[in-house]
């Protein structure tokens, strides 16, 4: 926490709560924080990710109380009540949230009380806590779902829905393939016969958020992200999770995850089906491409579910060589790590990567010029310069992303095994 | 259904003996079988001191400077018959941000759900008492303590620390926050020192629930680095801080205290100052 980044791999907890909060449908922020806040997490993280805006409102829309010196001496409070009221006259959300920056949170402005205020008049106002030197984007995000829970998910759900299933612990924008990502992943799951929830995507909003206190199980797709969510959903829900350690991408890492849904759901034939159906479809194409693409030593440098999912996928269903693996989040315990570490060193017959953890740019490129047999890169735009000086082949699938508009396109499940080959073949 | 923790918070101007009340009350309420925790929340972290022969214990703050994460097991040590004492500690002198300081302990403290872990029956928080920014409000706000006490003495500053508590407290009553238990009057020897607390308590609408005397007991025990509960735990001073233990223990109705505004406060104390000069020439 007290280390310098350089060109760190993320925002801080206010631009990561920001990006989770208005990925939502008809859900707006309202900044309570300095000036700039506002327009430097909203450039920074939502829209870095995949060149392209939160879809409700966004940048210069947001409102924000601009605290300034005045606000900082005698408490921001009252400005901020004000920018609620006039929120509320002029902007019409199912939901607002108050998000705090760093000003806000050093001062001890009691947002929870004017928030409360309007709650009792019948306004959805909610304050929610992320004052951005709580941490960087992924705990933005995780507070961003406890704000969820505290004040959104039904707290007393009527009756369980035994085909409802929660998919959690995909970053909206942060993952610059979030979106069709999320839609690849609920198309599997609804062959199966499932009800998705997923929080964050152009089809959910409150509704659905409200009813993931009645799911059968919550899936998170990532190695470490959201234990204390999960804990609680189980705890006043009585909710299990899968913790899936990646996005599942390609025939063998998407097979075992969906065994493991379709076991924890009682659901293993309908597994079998699916599985059976999405092969036969994804082997059609890849037999076309055999003996026309040629083999790689590749690197990785990306979040934790990004780097697993990559490197799993290309060394277990394409036999290409991993050698380096960067992961960028501030992964801070060691059971995390560890977890992390298995995924990607225990694979079905490849040598296993080395692997290190660092969000700093000069020691992200010191250690990748180390591994000088590396011909692909799969990165974050920070990592281009340096495979531009190397001459490596090279794309983007991991955050930063301010080089490369993605909308829909997916590296998840079968489809996205599909078009992650054809952006490896492609401009070669 | 979890039992519910009695959390009180305990106000008052430095130097008043606030942390002298509020160390007496727990050692009180630990030998009446309760299981309390008293949590400082003064960057001078000595609250704790007499509960702990003495002995300074490293803060959360200390920890948070050195480590990455806390874990809270670190900053909790057994006083006293039990007593789990913490301190939040503060920045050096001069530097950074005290009050961020609590609100950062005490958040650490609720994220980890250490009282229900530890079953605890009452949590003392002791805090600074002039409630200079948010930070020094956060005991007081929704979710934290329910009940506060303040400690003043007859002396003007105190009372005008009592009064700004009291405007905290106000501001705070309408979104939850926790409201106003009494006032224990310190350091009431002379007549006067009654009456005047007694004044003060019936112009803001509150009341004194007890009176404690000042007494060489305290420090002859404070200075064994101990409480008077534990030093001298037979002598009239352990007795009132028992009873003022009992009726913390019983306290259920908190109320909104009504503040004088600085006119009003002004004018009430040159009031009581020409009535003391008249005392004195008399």
């Amino acid at each position: 926490m007290s280390e310098i980044l350089e060109n760190p791999h993320g925002n801080c907890s206010l631009g990561g709560a920001n990006a989770a909060l208005t990925a939502i449908k008809r859900v707006i922020p309202i900044y309570h924080s300095g000036p700039g806040c506002c327009l430097q997490t909203t450039a920074g993280e939502a829209s870095q990710g995949s060149v392209r805006l939160p879809y409700y409102v966004q940048y210069t829309s947001l409102p924000c109380t601009n605290m300034l010196e005045r606000d900082v001496v005698l408490g921001g409070v009252d400005k901020l009540d004000r920018h609620i009221a006039a929120a509320l006259e002029i902007l019409d959300a199912d939901a607002f949230f108050i998000l705090t920056g760093c000003t806000a949170g050093i001062i001890g402005d009691d947002v929870q009380s004017v928030a409360k205020k309007y709650q009792n008049l019948g306004a959805p106002v909610y304050a929610v806590n992320s004052a951005g030197f709580l941490g960087e984007s992924c705990r933005g995000y995780e507070i961003a779902i406890k704000a969820l829970l505290d004040n959104i998910v039904e707290p007393k759900p009527q009756k369980k829905n035994t085909k409802l299933v929660n998919l959690l612990g995909v970053m909206p924008y942060h993952d610059p393939y979030w979106e069709g990502n999320l839609e690849e992943i609920t198309r599997l799951l609804k062959l199966m016969n499932l009800k998705v929830n997923t929080f964050f995507s152009h089809d959910q909003g409150i509704k659905e958020i409200k009813s993931s206190s009645s799911a059968a199980l919550n899936i998170i797709l990532s190695p470490w992200l959201l234990k204390s969510a999960a804990q609680e959903y189980e705890e006043r829900f009585g909710i299990p999770s899968l913790r899936w350690h990646c996005m599942p991408l390609g025939a063998t890492e998407t097979a075992a995850f969906l065994t493991a849904v379709g076991a924890a759901l009682g659901l293993e034939d309908k597994a079998k089906k699916v599985i059976a159906a999405e092969e036969k479809y994804l082997y059609r194409y890849l037999e076309t491409g055999i003996g026309v693409q040629n083999w790689r030593r590749f690197s990785v440098v990306g979040d934790a579910s990004t780097v697993i999912s990559m490197t799993r996928f290309l060394a277990n269903d394409y036999s290409f060589t991993p050698d380096c693996v960067i992961v960028t989040d501030c992964v801070f315990r060691p059971d995390d790590k560890e977890r992390i570490t298995d995924a990607l060193t225990k694979l079905e017959y490849s040598r296993p990567p080395e692997i290190f953890f660092t969000g700093d740019q000069w020691e992200i490129n010191n250690t990748l010029a180390r591994f000088d047999q590396t011909m692909l890169l799969i990165a974050s735009t920070n990592e281009h310069e340096f495979a531009m000086s190397r001459g490596l082949q090279f794309f983007v699938a991991a955050y930063p992303n301010s080089e490369r508009l993605i909308y829909n396109r997916t590296a998840a499940g079968y489809r996205g095994a599909l078009t992650l080959l054809e952006d490896i073949y492609s401009n070669l | 259904m979890a039992k519910k923790i009695k959390q009180i918070a305990i106000y008052g101007k430095g130097g008043i003996g606030k942390s002298t009340t509020a160390s007496n009350i727990s050692a009180a309420l630990s030998t009446l079988g309760y299981k309390v925790m008293q949590f400082g929340c003064d960057p001078k972290s000595d609250s704790t001191n007499t509960l702990r022969r003495g002995d300074y214990i490293p803060t959360v703050l200390d920890t948070m400077r050195e480590k990455q994460t806390v874990d809270v097991e670190e900053v909790i040590f057994k006083g006293f018959n039990g007593i789990y004492c913490v301190e939040a500690g503060g920045p050096a002198p001069g530097v950074g941000c005290a009050g961020r300081g609590i609100i950062s302990a005490v958040e650490l403290f609720r994220q980890q759900h250490v009282f229900e872990t530890l079953d605890l029956d009452i949590v003392i928080y002791d805090v600074l008492g002039d409630v200079v920014c948010g930070g020094f409000a956060m005991p007081i706000r929704e979710g934290i303590a329910e009940h506060v006490f303040t400690v003043s003495s007859a002396d003007f500053m105190a009372i005008y620390a009592a009064n700004n508590l009291f405007k905290g407290i106000c501001k705070y009553s309408n979104s939850g926050g926790a409201l106003l238990g009494g006032i224990i009057a310190n350091s009431v020897n002379k007549p006067y020192s009654k009456e005047i607390i007694d004044d003060f308590a019936e112009h803001t609408k509150t009341r004194v629930i007890d009176y404690v005397p000042r007494s060489v007991t305290v420090t002859q025990s404070e200075l064994q680095g101990k409480t008077t509960i534990e030093a001298a735990p037979d002598s009239e001073q352990a007795k009132i801080y028992r009873r003022i233990a009992e009726k913390i223990a019983a306290h259920e109705n908190s109320y909104v205290p009504q503040p004088l505004d600085g006119n009003e406060l002004r004018t009430w104390a040159s009031k009581w100052a020409e009535k003391l000069l008249e005392l004195q020439n008399d």
